[in-house]
């Protein structure tokens, strides 16, 4: 497994501490309407009713004086186990002239609200209740209190903070806990990912993101990571065996080119034939020129992209190499015959064409006069098969794998190498690339005598 | 012929202006992009060769302002950006024909040759091609010459059908295989010279005077 980076800088952290306040922030803000929508409707209420009774107290007080007002409040407090209003009137130094509680109140202003703990003898369990209560005074000398009980808005109330505190708690840890795991798959993938792009680029063509059991979403980028880079590993290895082969083959002929030059220059001028110097040395640049055009034509056979691949008939294409062909074969008195169905594949029609013209030119070529070839184009589990079967020399067991690969050796590939001009190896390279290309397989078979080129290609889905 | 070379490449351009020269076509030079489309816009020219990878102003750009400018001059691209794909960039700039480097003189002369008659007229849909008393009717797909009615196979109809339209001119093994064959490689071997002296033997008979003639070094020629 892959080294995480230190865990500070890591995006996995980051990622859960922003998860975790964004989650705490939610929660607030969820709170905060919950404690407005339930606590200040319910103490809406209580408050309500409570200034409705102060305004009849008051007015009492104005008809009849103090003494109506402490009447009223007496009256009011006199059944001591069925209340559910607490009233107190007191005097200027706060001491309780008439009520229901003990004790006057501290309080900040002379008209304020408050929660008091009242004496309810007989109805909750401590024998005192949560009251919701005004205080506020009354004329110059007394000061009136009333309160409406209101246990539950005052718990509520009190609780908020405290409840506020614990969810914050549970929600920030949970939230933190789950940022952490979540974002640590991402980030172990982008680490690998990391790694592996460094040692790609320090030039190990081999490197690829590591692939779990898990078969998820990351799973699958990787997989489309490691295809990318494998086929960019094929195309370097390509490339690199192109340029190799490339310097390889043109030496030898560009060697012959000059020591012939050489040669022509150390003998006497006058016996020179310059005129058949040049010429060969003219046929000797056109067959350079030829093979450098061959090559270029491989390279680019694999690199053809497949999304410029369309569906084209290949019995088409065969159709029309054998129409090219037959007329060859039979001037040199080969026995040429054809059998072709009709198929689709998906791919590119030039290269086909050529891969095609290749295979038949090649039998052409190495069959003697009187032979015969066949061509033909079949259909059989989805593959299309395109079989060249000529009676010629046929290639060596040894040589059949060969000649398949990239760029070999171009002259000795088949036969002797007089015999092909541009190099029949390299004919067969360029068949085998564009093979590859369209994925499908070619094969080399002894006719004894002669050969069997069998080239499949998997059709096209039929619309 | 007057002609204009776009090319900055000294050897090539010397090359090319010294064997026009020799066939008495009057050529001038370019050597970079802006020079050629000024020297195009200003003076009349029967056609240009044009190179693509140009300092100043590439050849593409050079021939699309051209072509803007409604100059219908014929234009023969010559480059070494030889893949299907810089071809059809080069004719759907406005080319009328591309050729590749390295190239035959041969080879130049004679495309150069058929975009200018090419474009002396408009080409018109015919169903019906005669050259001397060879006719070749492009519906039915049959040819007869005086009279005497004559087979011909898939390609040979094309490769007919294509020689009697350029009649009189040289068309080269390449150009061949372009147009008939649609082949963007050498199909190797003998294959056109095995398709034309079929051809020639249908066309040809015994008593009669040779059409198809062979052009040393360069390609083929149909003529009465």
């Amino acid at each position: 497994m892959p080294e995480l980076p230190q865990w500070r800088q890591s995006a996995a952290l980051r990622a859960s501490l922003l998860c975790a306040a964004v989650t705490l922030l939610a929660t607030m803000l969820a709170l905060s309407i919950h404690y407005q929508r339930t606590v200040v409707i319910l103490q809406d209420e209580v408050r309500d009713s409570v200034n409705a009774e102060i305004s009849l107290l008051l007015r009492t007080y104005a008809r009849d004086g103090v003494t109506g007002l402490t009447d009223v409040v007496r009256s009011e407090t006199r059944d001591k186990s069925l209340q559910d209003f607490v009233y107190a009137v007191a005097d200027t130094q706060n001491r309780i002239i008439v009520g229901n509680i003990t004790q006057w109140p501290t309080l900040r202003k002379s008209d304020s609200w408050i929660s008091i703990a009242a004496p309810m003898p007989g109805i909750s369990s401590d024998g005192t209740r949560w009251v919701e209560a005004r205080a506020l005074p009354v004329g110059k000398k007394y000061h009136l209190l009333v309160g409406r009980t209101a246990t539950g808005l005052v718990t509520l109330r009190r609780g908020f903070w405290s409840d506020m505190i614990w969810i914050f708690l549970a929600t920030g840890t949970t939230a933190l806990v789950l940022g952490w795991v979540i974002s640590r798959r991402g980030l172990r993938f982008i680490s690998a990912y990391a790694q592996s792009t460094a040692r790609f680029h320090a030039g190990d063509l081999t490197a690829r993101v590591p692939i779990s059991l898990r078969n998820d979403e990351f799973d699958h980028l990787g997989e489309l990571i490691n295809q990318a880079t494998g086929e960019t590993m094929r195309m370097t290895l390509t490339l690199r065996a192109a340029t190799d082969s490339l310097a390889h083959d043109l030496k030898t002929p560009l060697t012959r080119l000059k020591s012939r030059i050489e040669l022509a220059m150390l003998r006497d001028p006058a016996t020179v034939e310059f005129s058949t110097v040049l010429a060969q040395t003219a046929r000797d640049v056109d067959s350079l020129l030829a093979m450098i055009q061959a090559m270029l034509q491989v390279v680019r056979a694999e690199a053809t992209p497949i999304a410029s691949f369309a569906v084209v008939a290949l019995d088409d294409i065969v159709r029309d190499a054998v129409e090219t062909y037959q007329p060859v074969a039979e001037d040199k008195g080969q026995h040429f015959t054809s059998a072709l169905q009709p198929c689709l594949v998906r791919g590119s029609r030039p290269l086909l064409t050529q891969a095609v013209a290749n295979l038949i030119d090649n039998a052409i070529k190495y069959t003697p006069a009187s032979g015969t070839i066949r061509v033909t184009l079949s259909v059989a589990k989805g593959l299309a098969c395109i079989d060249v079967i000529d009676s010629g020399a046929g290639i060596a067991a040894a040589d059949r794998e060969r000649v398949l690969e990239r760029f070999v050796r171009l002259d000795d590939a088949r036969g002797q190498s007089e015999n092909g001009a541009n190099g029949v190896g390299l004919g067969l390279s360029l068949v085998s690339a564009v093979v590859r290309v369209h994925r499908g397989t070619l094969t080399l078979e002894d006719n004894a005598p002669g050969l069997v080129a069998q080239m499949r290609l998997p059709c096209a889905p039929s619309p | 012929m007057k002609l204009l070379l776009i090319e900055d490449e000294p050897s090539v351009a010397e090359y090319i202006r010294q064997g026009l020269g020799e066939l008495g076509h009057a050529c001038d030079l370019a050597c970079t992009g802006l020079d050629g489309l000024t020297a195009a816009l200003t003076n009349a020219y029967d056609a240009i060769i044009l190179d693509r990878n140009l300092p100043v102003m590439d050849g593409l750009s050079v021939l699309k302002a051209l072509r803007s400018e409604n100059r219908q001059t014929p234009v023969l691209i010559l480059s070494a950006l030889g893949q299907v794909d810089d071809r059809v960039q080069g004719l759907q700039a406005g080319a009328d024909d591309y050729l590749c480097k390295p190239f035959a003189f041969s080879e130049l002369k004679a495309r150069l040759d058929v975009i200018v008659r090419r474009s002396d007229g408009t080409p018109k849909a015919v169903t019906k091609l005669a050259v001397g008393d060879l006719e070749l009717d492009l519906l039915a797909r049959t040819a007869s010459r005086a009279n005497r009615k004559i087979e011909l196979m898939t390609k040979e109809f094309q490769l007919l059908d294509y020689m009697m339209r350029h009649a009189g001119q040289v068309v080269t093994r390449t150009m061949l295989i372009e147009a008939v064959w649609d082949y963007n490689f050498d199909p190797g071997t003998n294959v056109i010279d095995v398709h034309i002296s079929r051809l020639r033997a249908k066309i040809d008979a015994q008593e009669e005077a040779p059409m198809i003639h062979t052009v040393r070094g360069a390609g083929y020629s149909l003529h009465a």
